[in-house]
This record gives C-alpha cells, structure tokens and sequence, in this order.
C-alpha cells in the first residue's frame, strides 16, 4: 500500500515561469523534476547521498544537490535547471564554450557541470583557475579528467565578460 | 607525401553535444516508459551461504507486488553461453559459469531473490518480506587461505586455476643468456570502473517482440546473449544503449547478472520492468578489475637491450571470476614467459577491464623496474630508455599469445625525446635519489613513464557500417561504435574525406540494433578497425552518386570528383551537380559496407611518454600532483582536442588508481566496506594538475588513414611516471597501490 504523509501546495519560479503544485512532504526535488516535471536534465543521485552532483540544480542561484533537497521546502523559491539556460535555439555562453572546448564525453555530468559553473560565473565573473576547481570539486567526472570543462568555464567566462551572449 | 586532408586532424564543432549541454539526450533512467514495474534485488548479507529455503508468499501477497524470482525460476534459463565465433577472447562468450540467483550464495551482495513493483518503495518493502533461511558457509575472504589446504573449494576445478600461460622464442632459457637481471614484485588494490551513470535495463515485450533500452557498452553483445538466454532469434529483440554514461570495459561481458534478472522477471509479467542500479549495487553487482601481485623479471643483453621477460601475475578472481584468458597484453621483447593465476575467492566478480585490462597493472610494475636497472647502471632514466626500450616499427611483437607479428607504426623514442624537452627534463632531473626540490618537508621529484596499449583487434569475422543520402543530399551513418565521442566525429570526418562531401550535412546515429550494424565497441579499436566498413560504405555510395551524375553531365563517371557536396568535372568544375540534385532523383542512396579486417589489428600499438612532477609532504604523506607532460602516438590524429580529452580522463583515471582508489572489504565477513563515491576516492576537479599534450605522429601504413587509438593507452602510463616521480622525491619505492598517504608515511618509517 502506499503510503500517504500528507503534504501542501507550493508555487515556485522554475526557469523563469511560475509554477503551482501540489507536493507530499517526503518528495525531493529531483522527484518532482523528473517525474512529475519530465525534465530528466538532472540525474537522480539518491543512492549515492549527492556524492557525485549528478542532480544539482540551482535555488536562487545556488548549486543544489536536488536528490537531497525536499520539495516542500520550496515554497516562494527561484529554481533553475539546464532545460531553461539556453534561449530557444540561442545556446548559452556555457553551453557554447564546452561544446567549443570538447568537454562533452558521455555527457552524464554535464548538465550538472554547466548548472554549479553558471552559479559561479553569476557570482564572479573572472574566477581563477583554482576558483573553478574548487566550484566544480563536487561535481564528479570519469570520462574528461575535467580538464576540458575547466578550460570550457574560463573561455566562457571570458565571453561573458567581454558582453558576448 | 602527406596528403592534405579537409577534416581529418581539424577540430570541429561537434553537434552530437547539444543534446547532451541543454539536458535533452536522454539516457536509460530517463526513458522508463509508462506503467513500468521496478525491479529491486535481494542481495546475500554473508560472504558464503548455502540456501536452505526461502518463501516468498508474503511478499508476493504485498499490494503492488506482480512479480518475484528465485533461484527456483532460473532452472529453464542456461546459465553458460558461448558463442559460435567465440574466438578465445570473443565478447559474445559472456556469463560462462554465471550462476546468477543460485541456491548458494557466494559473496556479500550476491542475488539472491527479485522484486517487480509498481513503485521503488513498494518493491524495497517487498524485498524485506522475502524469509530466507542460509546455512553459513566458511567463507574464504583473502587469496592467501584459498591455497591453504582443507579450504572450501569454491568451484568444482577448486580455488586456484591458470587463466593464461604464454611463452615465446627461448621463453625462460632465454634469462640463462642475459648479462644483466632485474626483479621486482608490486601489489595492486581492487577498484570499480568508476561510471557515473549506473547500470539500467526496461525490458519491455510487444506480443514476442522484445525491446531493451540498457545501459551497454556493445548492444549486439547484449543483444546476441539475450537471444541465447531466452531461446529468441535474433529478429525478435532490439536493443537501444544510446547514450551511455560512461562504461570503461565495466559492463563488458554481461557480467552484471541483473540484466539476466531482469529478463527473467520481464517474462513473468505483462508490463515493462526497469531495473536502475543504486550507486551500491553499480560495486557489488559489476565485474571489479581485480586485485592481486605482479611479479617482473627482465633481462637484458651486454648492451643493456631488453631481451627477455618473465611476468607472472596472481589476481583475485572472486567467487565467479572469468576463468578464460585475457590476452589484452602485447610485448616487443623477444623472448618471455607470462602466466596469470586466478584464485577464487568469496568476493564478487573481478574480472579486470577498467578502462584497460591487465595493461594497467603491468605498465604500473613494468616502468617502474625498467627505473631501478636504469638506476642500478647510474643511467639517466629517459636515456635509458631510449637505449634499452627503444621501441621501433617493424620490431617484434607478441599479442597475447593470439599472434606474433610486427609492430605497424612507432613513434616512441620521438616521444621521449619531444616530451623529455616539453618538460624540461634536462633541468629537472638532477639525478638519482636527488630530488628537484626540498622545502619544509616537502620534496617535489619528477618521473617519467612509456606506456602502450594495442588499440586494433578483431574478433568478428567482419564489421559493419551503414551509409544513407537523403533525397536532399544530407548524410547518416549508423555503425555500433557506443564509448567514443572521439571516434564517432572520426568516422564523421571519414566518411566527409572518402565521400566528398561536406562535413556539416554528415551524421552519425546511434540508434538501436538490429537497424546499426554491428561493429567494434571496445579494444579502443573504433577508428583504427571500426572506420574500415564506414570507408567501404562511403566508396560505395560515392561510386552510386557519381553513377548517377555522370549521364547527366555527359561524362565517364571515371572523370568525376566531389568536394563539398558537390560532383565536379575534373578540370572543370564549371560542370557540376549537387548531391541534393542527384539524391533527390534516387530518393535514397545508400550502402552498408563490410570492413573485413587482415592481420595488421594485430600489429597496432599506441604509445605515450608521460612526465611527471609530484611533490610529497612527508610530515602527511600527502602526494600533489603538479604537472604533467604526455607525448603522445596515436599515428594520424584525427579529432586534436577530443584525444588531448582522451588522455585527460585516462590520467584522472590512472593517477586515481596510484593514489587513492581501492575498495575495502570487511576482513571477517567479507562486506564492501566503501560501495559509494564519497568513500571510493576518483579524483576530483580539485586533484587534476596542469597539463601539456603533444602528439607526435608515427605513420602507419596499415591502419586506414594512418589512426591508432588511444582511450585505454590514456589509463597506462601515468600511474609508473607517478610511482618514478615520488622514488625520485622520497627516495623510497612504493610497491604496493594505492600510494595513500598512510603507505608514505611508513615508507618513510614515519609510522
């Protein structure tokens, strides 16, 4: 039988739109992003207790392990998944550069790669190199030995200072 | 001469990843259909069990449960599968002796029973109801008490049995005619291959049609197992593996058994099933590369030039381990013997392919005695080298016993020579036993290493690649080659290159079989082996093109040639058609070439010089990494940044393996102690050094357009530069992986 544990209606921001739902109070974020939403960007990282960032999202621009984050907590909060970064056909300056530096393999981590580098460069636009190391230290990779997405960070950074879109 | 080509060496923007960076490509656990059950699986709690009884009634009368197996279900499924083209090392040879949902239990996390629920927390609750009554068995948890006599006898042929015994020319008579002897021992630690995707299979039927969607590294070998296991042909099942998250030679084999269970279990049920592994069961469900000692002897004749080898190799196979050979090695020396043990153990499977097989563990202890003769004769490392293992094309080679031969292309001493100068070895190197630097306890020290990994093979009569213009002239080739987005933008450029045509109207599908064609998806062979059908496929669709073309334009279809797209009048080009044109009057153009591989897959081999610079804090036996230089052959370059990306993730890879990756087993009753990424150290963004890449090109008469690969030669020679660097930082061997701090600090009889 399933159990019910009740729960409550919360409205969010989500890429920009609002949005109203109805959520249990033992449902997590990435329950409702992928299963409820359909949005499968963010991976579910459940089982591994957030250990390799698969489901970061970012809540008022911050990165957040979703798998551990729940959904009633949400209520009033702005949310940003990779669904929403790029405008229509237009990509991201992120998503340019790492398409541009070659830093997609299986492509499993990236879009929890871009989200935790689209946090940092909204918050310092001209990081070091160590400064993007250490953002991304939580998001796990086996395929780039990361350094293509570290190079991918600082090339965007770059055109998003130089007013590039 | 070398010729001039339009794409091959260029780096291109590879639209394959846009799917990938807006968060559209879906993988396995994101294409879970409607009304799927979810599969949950009972694992063993004991290292060594004998089932006495188990009853399911409770947890098949649990609301939402439509499904539960046992080892009672499995008696009309074989549990061996060989393939007729089973070539000794063939891929289709899968769960021989798999033994999956047995009534004994072999290792802690063995299957033992599986759930199908229509929810995950149903299914794990339904887990909790199945009563299993075990008869505990003595358990052999370490490989020293499965010799020991009076052990339990893990297998009906015992616990220890020789998995391979090569010997070539003189084999150990040889060792009577070296002047100069060296041996040495090393010891290696478990590890996982270390995928961020899990594993995951929906088996879904319609009416006796089956389709899989699974996370695969080669769906025609699932696919080809699947048929064997279920009794189906072949033209009843599709399986669509595309994309993967990363698979490494991890899920090569069908050795994860839950693909069996799910299989199982989707036959009992009139509903789709999906199993997604937890991070836990992706370590205790999959084939580990195995632990165990290397034990290396070298000999070298009056002018210090390697001319004999005996290795011998002791792993822990686990309790199921693949007791068929693994020839994944090559060797350029004369004369040698090498022999690998398997010992069984209660652990689950080790089976050994991590990205690389056994080349890992032997360019690990192979480079590291190579240094300590070099230092024994006072000899400059990297000159020794060059005078001792001066690889060279046309020199001897023995492939895993499969063939001797000659090697096709080698740039190697190039590579020493160019990266030597890259990381300014020179000054660097001061010496033996002298470090570069010390400073308040921490010594820095610079190693070099020269790995190679074969990267050709062949183990199918013939490989396949489709070719389809569409009648407005935009082009798709459909080829199984899953792992590599290195290879797939190769076979892209290829096929542009062959055909004429222009580079952004070609792509490449993944798709699903049986509509891809079977080709390589592993031995790093995608473009060195896997490009021969897509070239043959490219001919042919040109030849049809230009047959077309040539009445239209009043020529010999002889006098034709193409370039962008377009089909030219040689000497000119005034007279000219579109491929648009001439595909939109055929409607469909299209050819599946066959590449049928000849003896040089045997004779390809890639290599690298790596150089590294380390330094180690001797108050916390901490090691840092600062900098790496490779120099790299891989003959022809194809896709420049992708195979810098390459060599990237095979140093993350083969650094984490020296320092940090191990996975630990509770001594006493066998559990995984760290089945989990936080405990089960890969590198990190805030681990991975500077780096500088170049790539020297042999070239290689054999292979098509002059390409080796390169994905496993990228996790072989960093892990040796490593383990020379911290010798010349420390002045203390590390003989035992992974060098974690603790194993520093005793090294220096600090603790």
């Amino acid at each position: 039988m399933e159990k019910i544990v009740g729960g409550k209606s919360i409205t969010f921001i989500l890429n920009g739109k609002e949005l109203s739902i109805f959520v249990e109070a033992n449902e997590t974020l990435i329950d409702v992003l992928r299963n409820r939403l359909g949005l499968t960007g963010a991976k579910d990282e459940t089982s591994d207790n957030g250990a390799s960032g698969v489901s970061t999202v970012l809540i008022d621009g911050k990165p957040v392990i979703s798998s551990l984050t729940l959904a009633i907590e949400l209520d009033g909060e702005k949310i940003e998944t990779i669904e929403g970064l790029a405008n229509g056909e237009k990509l991201h300056p992120l998503q340019e550069a790492f398409i541009d530096q070659d830093a997609v393999q299986c492509g499993y981590c990236i879009p929890a790669q871009i989200m935790t580098a689209k946090a940092l460069l909204d918050m310092n636009s001209d990081p070091t190199r160590q400064e993007v190391q250490e953002a991304i230290s939580g998001n796990m990779c086996r395929c780039t030995g990361y350094q293509a997405i570290i190079n991918a960070i600082l090339s965007a950074a770059k055109t998003m200072r130089e007013g590039g879109e | 001469m070398e010729k001039k080509f339009k794409y091959i060496g260029k780096n291109i923007k590879d639209v394959g990843a846009i799917a990938k960076v807006t968060g559209r490509a879906k993988y396995t656990g994101d294409k879970v259909p409607r009304g799927v059950l979810y599969v949950a699986i009972l694992k063993s709690p004991y290292a060594h069990a004998k089932i006495l009884n188990i009853d399911t009634s409770e947890a098949e009368n649990l609301s939402g449960v439509e499904a539960v197996v046992t080892h009672k279900d499995i008696n009309d499924f074989p549990v061996k599968i060989i393939s007729e083209t089973d070539e000794g090392f063939g891929p289709y040879g899968g769960i021989a002796d798999a033994h999956f949902l047995d009534d004994e239990v072999m290792y802690v996390g063995d299957e033992v029973a599986a759930i199908a629920a229509i929810s995950q927390q149903i299914a794990k609750e339904a887990l909790e109801l199945i009563r299993v009554e075990y008869e505990v068995l003595p358990a052999i948890l370490n490989m020293e008490d499965a010799k020991k006599t009076g052990a339990p006898q893990l297998t009906n042929k015992g616990n220890v049995f020789v998995r391979n015994k090569l010997q070539w020319k003189k084999g150990l008579k040889a060792f009577e005619e070296a002047e100069y002897i060296f041996e040495d021992e090393m010891a290696f630690s478990s590890i996982q291959a270390g995928f961020i995707e899990p594993n995951a299979y929906i088996f879904e039927w319609f009416g006796n049609n089956l389709e899989i969607k699974c996370k695969t590294q080669d769906p025609w070998r699932d696919h080809v197992i699947i048929s064997q296991f279920l009794k189906l042909p072949l033209n009843r099942i599709s399986v669509d593996g595309y994309p993967s998250g990363g698979t490494f030679g991890g899920l090569h084999q069908g050795l994860c058994r839950a693909l069996y269970i799910t299989a199982v279990i989707s036959k009992k049920v009139s509903k789709p099933v999906c199993f997604v592994a937890s991070r836990q069961e992706t370590m205790t469900l999959n084939a580990l590369k195995h632990r165990g000692k290397l034990y290396n002897k070298i000999g070298l004749d009056k002018n210090k030039k390697w001319m004999a080898i005996h290795q011998k190799i002791v792993m822990d196979s686990g309790a199921r381990g693949n007791p068929r050979p693994v020839p994944c090695r090559v060797y350029f020396c004369p004369n040698g013997v090498i022999e690998t043990t398997g010992v069984h153990t209660n652990r689950s499977s080790q089976f050994g392919c991590t990205r690389a097989v056994d080349d890992v563990l032997q360019n690990a202890a192979f480079d590291t005695i190579i240094d300590q003769a070099a230092e024994n004769f006072g000899i400059d490392p990297v000159e020794f080298r060059m005078n001792s293992f001066d690889y060279k094309t046309g020199d001897y080679l023995n492939w895993g016993g499969i063939r001797e031969t000659t090697l096709s292309s080698c740039a190697a001493r190039k590579c020493l020579e160019k990266g030597a100068k890259l990381a300014d070895w020179s000054n660097k190197w001061k010496g033996w036993k002298i470090p570069m630097a010390v400073e308040d306890g921490k010594r820095r020290g610079i190693g070099v290493s020269l790995g190679w990994h074969p990267t050709s093979g062949s183990f199918s009569p013939a490989y396949h690649s489709n070719l389809k213009i569409l009648q407005d002239g935009t082009a798709e080739i459909r080829t199984s080659i899953i792992p590599s987005c290195d290879s797939e933008m190769g076979h892209i450029k290829i096929c542009a290159e062959v055909l004429g045509a222009k580079i952004e109207d070609v792509k490449f599908i993944h798709g699903k079989t049986p509509e891809i064609p079977l080709n390589i998806c592993w031995l790093s062979s995608g473009l060195s082996t896997g490009s021969l059908p897509t070239i043959e496929a490219a001919k042919e669709v040109k030849r049809k093109l230009f047959g077309a073309a040539a009445p239209i334009l009043g020529v010999n279809p002889k006098d034709l040639e193409s370039e962008n797209s377009i089909i030219y009048v040689k000497g000119n080009r005034d007279e000219c058609l579109s491929f648009k044109r001439v595909a939109d009057k055929m409607r469909l153009v299209e050819s599946t070439g066959i590449g049928l591989t000849s003896d040089y897959v045997w004779r390809v081999v890639s290599f690298c010089a790596v150089f590294i610079k380390v330094e180690v804090d001797t108050e916390t036996g901490g090691v840092k990494v600062l900098d790496v230089v490779s120099a790299c052959d891989i003959g022809k370059v194809v896709n420049p940044l992708k195979a810098e990306g390459q060599l990237d993730g095979g140093m993350a890879s083969n650094l984490g393996y020296a320092l940090s990756e191990e996975i630990v087993w509770d001594k006493n009753d066998g559990t995984m102690l760290n089945p989990n990424f936080l405990d089960f150290k890969m590198l990190t963004a805030m681990d991975v050094p500077t780096r500088k890449t170049i790539f020297v090109e042999s070239v290689d008469k054999e292979t098509p357009f002059g390409v080796k690969g390169i994905g496993e030669l990228a996790n072989v020679p960093y892990a040796p530069a490593l383990l020379n660097a911290i010798y010349n930082a420390i002045g203390v061997r590390i003989k035992e992986l992974p060098a974690t701090p603790e194993k520093i600090l005793k090294a220096l009889g600090k603790i």
